[in-house]
């Protein structure tokens, strides 16, 4: 081979080599683009990193900047900046839903857009077309054996006498957390209209409350540093607690579980709306459904076979367990959100 | 001034919800001061940040009077010290304090050991370890204050009291009390401002069993998200505070500053 041949040739196989990662992403459908995703920290981010946005950007070459924030937070900002949102994707509870779509700041996400809709199983579209739901969480009460002699079985044996200061119940301004309000009326002849039972109960029972924790790292340290004996907490939490080597007990009584689903939202005037898709599809996935209860033993919303390892630890794993899940009027408990957090405030301090 | 500005805007629009807020209404307010429980919220909140200014002027003002007569390289390392815990983020030091104060924590631990308590009690929750937490968060605002002013403070008149037969305690009260109230003052007015205005703290070492003004406007605002109320509760609670710390002021200017000039 002439000198001048094996130069050009040397030359063409070296620049195609340094440029072949470059025009690979350039092929990718993404390639360049950030989405913005509103993330609620810790472990569940890292999920999310792992199961859902590591292998869509392998794929797609989609960026997912997660921002750790809490999702009453993010609808304040997505209220103040409704033009020029600054998350891509909201997440919101069944709760918030309801919160979401009366300040208008989330779109319609239909099977064409996000074809893995299709698996979601039947009653988990709680919005309609709103809202795209990937888990289901529940808040049960939990007691720590080694501390509380006599079994807990329902939300109402969290007021007895013997659990005196050693109950820590979650912030009533928490909407799904202290769904256990709603659990303790109905337990005692009440209802989400009459919420009377629930107050009367825990103002007999004020003694109890050993404190109503503000965030969820709260409540699992005052688990953990045996503070609280007792309350309720959320079944991923409770199973977290249990795999530190605490003997936290799950109850699930028999007159109804209380819990509420998550959804991803598309927001209105998302930068971009076909990455935001893209993004929820692949939560929807096998590979990105599994993540959460993997990590934190939550619920899924599809039709995903899930492994016996993993089936064994969640809360409705049965059909006589998925029966028990009570259906909550989110529009009613959340109207009715201002005067139940002051009457809360009002009975601790009375 | 903008951002309070509109906290007073928004405090009278007629609505309960968001940006949703229209007309002029002066419901928000008549709602606070028609309730008893907000008055005896506001009532506490005050209290309590009285109770932590007065706490930070007993612990800070000899800190910062001895910090101030010292050579300038041991007191640049004690000051460093004393700031220290203000480049913390504050819920940093707050879950720390969850763990301090604790059933397995280090307060309970010492006390058992000692055998004062027999079992571990519950010190978290309750109002003296929430002014206990905000007296370690806003000490180093009262020490660097009366620092600062102390170190202006010539010593001669210090020695000058001395030699006009004047002890200690007449040279503190009648010599070092009256220079240092700027310094006094305006310490006391940052602790003041701040306790009343904390809400990390009574939410979370409080556990919502210690309410304070504060917490209960964050509540309104991002809980409830009721801007128009919350507006009106903070719009409140910052008149009360500046009425409160001018007629403090005013009285201990009185008290102090002519106090001292007819005694020098």
């Amino acid at each position: 081979m002439k000198r001048r041949t094996f130069l050009k040739l040397a030359t063409a196989t070296t620049m195609s080599t340094l440029a072949a990662p470059y025009v690979h992403a350039q092929e990718k459908k993404f390639a360049g683009i950030t989405l913005r995703f509103g993330g609620w920290g810790g472990l569940y981010d890292e999920t999310i990193q792992k199961y859902v946005a590591a292998p869509l950007e392998e794929r797609t070459g989609l960026k997912v900047q997660i921002t750790a924030g809490t999702q009453s937070a993010d609808l304040v900002k997505l209220v103040a900046n409704k033009e020029n949102p600054p998350f891509d994707v909201y997440q919101a509870d069944s709760a918030y839903m309801v919160e979401a779509l009366k300040a208008d700041l989330i779109q319609e996400v239909t099977e064409a857009e996000v074809p893995n809709i299709k698996r979601i199983l039947p009653g988990f579209r709680e919005y309609g077309e709103y809202g795209v739901p990937y888990s289901v969480f529940t808040y049960i009460p939990i007691y720590n054996s080694e501390l509380v002699e006599q079994p807990l079985t329902t939300y109402t044996d969290l007021t007895r006498p013997d659990l005196e200061g050693r109950v820590a119940l979650p912030a009533a301004t928490f909407d799904t957390w202290s769904l256990y309000l709603l659990a303790l009326a109905e337990e005692n002849g009440g209802s989400i209209s009459n919420m009377e039972p629930a107050y009367s109960l825990l103002e007999q029972a004020k003694s109890n409350i050993l404190a109503l924790a503000q965030s969820t790292v709260a409540m699992i340290q005052m688990f953990e540093t045996k503070e609280a004996s007792a309350g309720v907490i959320s079944d991923a939490r409770g199973h977290e607690l249990r795999t530190k080597g605490h003997p936290i007990v799950s109850v699930y009584p028999p007159q109804g579980i209380y819990g509420a689903t998550s959804y991803m939202n598309v927001v209105k005037n998302a930068k971009h709306p076909e990455a935001a898709f893209a993004f929820l599809d692949q939560m929807l996935s096998d590979e990105g459904m599994l993540g959460l209860p993997r990590a934190l033993r939550l619920g899924v919303t599809t039709d995903v076979k899930l492994p016996d390892e993993i089936a064994k630890d969640l809360t409705f794993n049965t059909p006589e367990r998925i029966a028990l899940k009570k259906k909550v009027d989110w529009q009613k408990w959340m109207a009715d959100r201002s005067a139940r957090i002051e009457r809360i405030n009002k009975i601790l301090r009375g | 001034m903008v951002p309070a500005i509109g906290v007073l805007r928004y405090s009278f629009l007629d609505g309960d919800y968001l940006l949703d807020g229209h007309g002029f209404t002066l419901r928000h307010y008549l709602r606070f001061f028609s309730d008893t429980y907000y008055s005896s919220v506001l009532w506490d909140t005050f209290v309590d940040g009285l109770v932590v200014s007065l706490i930070c002027l007993l612990i800070g003002f000899p800190v910062g009077y001895s910090l101030a007569r010292l050579p300038p390289l041991a007191r640049r390392w004690r000051t460093i010290i004393v700031i220290m815990p203000l480049t913390l983020s504050l819920v940093v030091i707050v879950f720390g304090w969850l763990i301090v104060l604790g059933r397995n924590g280090l307060l309970n631990s010492v006390l058992v050991n000692l055998g004062i308590i027999s079992s571990p009690k519950t010190f978290l929750f309750a109002r003296p370890a929430v002014i206990l937490v905000l007296v370690q968060q806003f000490l180093p605002f009262m020490i660097l204050s009366v620092m600062s002013v102390v170190t202006q403070i010539d010593p001669v008149l210090e020695h000058a009291a001395s030699n006009l037969r004047a002890n200690r305690l007449v040279t503190f009260r009648r010599v070092i009390i009256p220079l240092a109230t700027p310094g006094i003052l305006v310490g006391f007015n940052l602790v003041f401002v701040l306790s009343i205005s904390a809400f990390i703290t009574p939410r979370l070492i409080g556990g919502n069993r210690v309410p304070m003004l504060g917490s209960l406007i964050y509540e309104r605002i991002m809980s409830e998200f009721n801007w128009p109320s919350g507006a009106a509760m903070a719009f409140i609670l910052f008149v009360a505070g500046l009425g409160f710390t001018a007629a403090f002021n005013a009285l201990a200017a009185s008290r102090f500053v002519r106090g001292g000039r007819h005694a020098l």
